[in-house]
């Protein structure tokens, strides 16, 4: 393993740069997120996102088991890069090196924010793919590139993790609020903690939707996999009792006495 | 121990001032007084002390002479009720014995002590029993033969912190319901020596500091009293930020909390305050940057200080000597005022949770303060050692605040500020990216961040974005509409005058150095 000074060097290094890039991202839209795509960050000309898939990429086949802050960070850039443009989709799924993402589901251990964040980065690569293709056209039918398609993902992430564990990562770090400071960057600031929580849990709303459209409505059910399996079981059960738990507990306020 | 019946027969009997202030002094001694050590007898004393109190003060007659001789330092005939009463005795400085006596009694100085409880029976007994409040504030506002003592005014003041310390409401509500009574107060602040004393005015700040704390009525009548203007006053009489005065700290609590609720709306809207809150943000102002600024150098007074300090300890060793390129550094008490000064602002613009409506008309307004944005952008995109990473994050905040869900001309307003750092002019924008970039602690980077994400438009980011695809053509020159213009774009021309301004300014800084070695 690398020497941890070392580390937290190239951690304090990155956490300005990732955090200014996304709130460049974020407010720019679709539009400046395009045009960071054309922007080389090397001298091959390679764009940040390539950069930053390739470091990821070496990161995991070294099967390093803690989270560092940089991965997360890096991780974190792509989430806000994806989201709401297909073009930055397509060019991190152009990349072979985009299957460490779907890797970093599977590393062993108990839910963290990295396998959160890298959930929340397939989950909007699954939302937004292919959206500028299919204009017209039913969610199943959106456009498919290099292989790719909404249905490859879904496919693929239940292959690795099941789609039950996969909700399991998105909605970890909502229901455990202290998982925002398990040695993540985002502890420090309560002003950028609520907005970041708040970005998050929209994400992941917006996700679910897509997944749920994906799994019952598309056209990927028969494409390759036959149909609903045990994950489809766990992800509709899950959802069923949150359903109902809500229901419970709205009927619990409006029978209160007051 | 005198008997309690004794003392009051003795003291509403009294035929001259000097049996007053007999009684009034041996009844502070009373309650001064050191008790035994044995703890039996301490505690059956201390309790027959305790009934002495509650028994004085619970006499009427003794009540209403103690108020008289307060508020007129005279002590009522005691035929009041005959149909020519004839004239009380007049006692000069009875005002002091008699704040003296009050506080022996409320917290006595000597052994004797009461629990907290035995301090509040006592409180709410001297509330009830008597218009203690009313002639407390008749004695501070408009004393009758006190007028140059300070002394008895100061008591007065602490006296009055003393009870409300004892008993918050009550003595609020007894304040409040006097007629002019918070209005008497607030009067009292000023720096004009013809209307209050220096050190009366200073302990009103500190009653009006707790009062302020816990009452909203107190916090909106102080504001709606000229209150801000009064306390930038006083600001600016007492050297703003320079050296750090306990006095400007003060005022600055005070202002604090007259902000809350819509004290913010009347901190906006007064003159004074606009134009005095950036120079308390202007780190120039401190003592040492201005000696430094001025030509002494503050390794001058340090040596002074070295050597006072020698001959008063008697050491003949030589001071040690600084390293002549020590920077000036703001005073601890500077540090706390320009915090104060962010968090007043920060306050006025309120929080998270009010009303979108009323939250960008106070950004609006703040933003249309070139002087205070321009000194708080100055504050947090600071690099100097000078200004601590807790002002330069409190600074960034600040922006955050004024920026967060502002309208886009405001943002706007913010990320162009032209601001100068090292002999170049840039954009606040550009700064913060450059700042975000750098190795900082943890929290500057957030917080930087953080006021990048709130500053940005959508046009403001997909500008930065765009020039970094393709860069704007400078303004001193026409680009050549050619595929490869950008490639024979000179570097920044220097101009001979900006040249010879860069030259003098070194030769001036090797002289300023030069001259420090000398003194040495």
């Amino acid at each position: 393993m690398a020497d941890a000074g070392a580390d937290a060097d190239v951690d304090a290094d990155v956490t300005g740069p990732c955090g200014a890039l996304a709130a460049l991202l974020d407010a720019g839209g679709e539009a400046a997120k395009e045009m960071l795509l054309r922007i080389p960050a090397n001298s091959n000309n390679d764009s940040l996102s390539d950069v930053i898939l390739v470091w990821l990429d070496n990161w995991t086949e070294q099967q390093v088991a803690d989270q560092r802050p940089t991965v997360v960070l890096l991780v974190k850039l792509l989430c806000h890069w994806c989201q709401s443009c297909p073009t930055a989709c397509t060019a991190i799924l152009s990349r072979p090196e985009a299957i460490s993402i779907f890797n970093m589901l599977k590393i062993t251990g108990p839910p963290t924010m990295l396998k959160s964040f890298a959930a929340l980065l397939v989950g909007s690569l699954l939302e937004f793919f292919g959206q500028g293709h299919g204009q017209g056209q039913g969610h199943g039918q959106r456009g498919s590139n290099g292989g790719w398609s909404p249905s490859t993902i879904v496919s693929l992430v239940r292959k690795n993790v099941g789609l039950g564990n996969f909700t399991k990562l998105l909605e970890h770090p909502r229901d455990v609020p202290s998982a925002w400071g398990e040695g993540s960057p985002f502890s420090e600031a309560e002003l950028e903690l609520s907005g970041l929580k708040r970005w998050y849990g929209d994400a992941v709303d917006g996700i679910r939707k897509a997944i749920v459209l994906e799994v019952t409505g598309g056209a990927g059910l028969g494409e390759g996999d036959g149909g609903a399996g045990e994950g489809d079981d766990q992800l509709m059960n899950q959802q069923s009792e949150e359903v109902s738990e809500k229901r419970a507990a709205t009927i619990c306020y409006n029978l209160r006495p007051d | 121990m005198p008997s309690v019946v004794l003392l009051i027969d003795r003291l509403l009997n009294s035929t001259s001032a000097g049996d007053v202030s007999s009684v009034l002094e041996s009844l502070s001694d009373t309650f001064n007084a050191v008790l035994p050590t044995n703890s039996d007898e301490f505690s059956h004393q201390n309790q027959t002390s305790h009934t002495m109190a509650t028994e004085l003060i619970q006499s009427h007659p003794f009540m209403s002479a103690i108020s008289s001789l307060l508020t007129s330092c005279t002590l009522p005939s005691p035929d009041l009720d005959s149909i020519n009463p004839p004239p009380g005795i007049h006692v000069p400085e009875a005002s002091t014995t008699t704040v003296a006596f009050l506080l022996s009694l409320l917290c006595p100085s000597g052994t004797l002590c009461w629990t907290h409880h035995q301090s509040q029976t006592l409180t709410t007994s001297l509330l009830k029993s008597s218009p203690i409040t009313s002639s407390l504030l008749d004695m501070l506002y408009d004393p009758i033969n006190v007028t140059n003592d300070t002394f008895a005014r100061t008591s007065c003041a602490t006296l009055m912190t003393k009870i409300h310390s004892l008993r918050p409401q009550a003595f609020e509500s007894d304040v409040i319901s006097t007629p002019n009574g918070l209005n008497r107060l607030v009067d009292l602040l000023s720096h004009d020596e013809e209307i209050v004393d220096e050190s009366v005015r200073n302990e009103i700040l500190l009653l009006l500091i707790t009062l302020t704390k816990s009452s909203e009525t107190t916090r909106k009548l102080v504001a709606f009293n000229e209150g801000f203007d009064r306390l930038f006053s006083i600001i600016n009489h007492e050297g703003g930020l320079t050296g750090g005065s306990i006095v400007v700290n003060d005022c600055l609590v005070l202002a604090n909390n007259l902000v809350e609720d819509d004290g913010a709306m009347l901190l906006l809207q007064s003159s004074t305050t606009l134009t005095s809150l950036p120079q308390l943000l202007d780190v120039n102002r401190g003592q040492e940057f201005l000696n430094f600024q001025s030509g002494k150098s503050i390794l001058d007074a340090d040596e002074d200080d070295a050597h006072i300090q020698a001959l008063l300890t008697g050491s003949s060793s030589e001071p040690t000597q600084t390293s002549p390129t020590s920077l000036p550094q703001l005073l601890p008490a500077e540090h706390n005022i320009i915090l104060l000064t962010l968090s007043l602002v920060q306050r006025a613009i309120g929080a998270s949770d009010s009303s979108s409506a009323t939250k960008i008309s106070r950004q609006t307004s703040i933003a249309s303060n070139i002087p205070l944005l321009f000194a708080a952008i100055n504050l947090s995109l600071s690099e100097a050692p000078t200004v601590s990473a807790e002002i330069q994050n409190s600074a960034l905040l600040l922006l955050s605040s004024i920026t967060h869900g502002a309208p886009p001309s405001v943002k706007d307003a913010i990320a162009n500020m032209q601001i100068k750092v090292d002999l170049s002019t840039t954009s606040t924008i550009v700064r913060l990216l450059h700042l975000s970039s750098s190795t900082l602690q943890q929290p500057t980077t957030i917080n930087t961040n953080l006021l990048i994400r709130s500053v940005l438009t959508p046009d403001s980011s997909s500008t930065i974005v765009l020039h970094a695809l393709a860069p704007p053509p400078p303004p001193w020159t026409m680009p050549r509409m050619t595929s490869t213009w950008w490639l024979h774009l000179p570097q920044q021309p220097k101009s001979s005058s900006k040249i010879w301004r860069l030259l003098l300014r070194r030769v001036w800084r090797m002289r300023v150095r030069m001259r420090m070695w000398m003194r040495m």
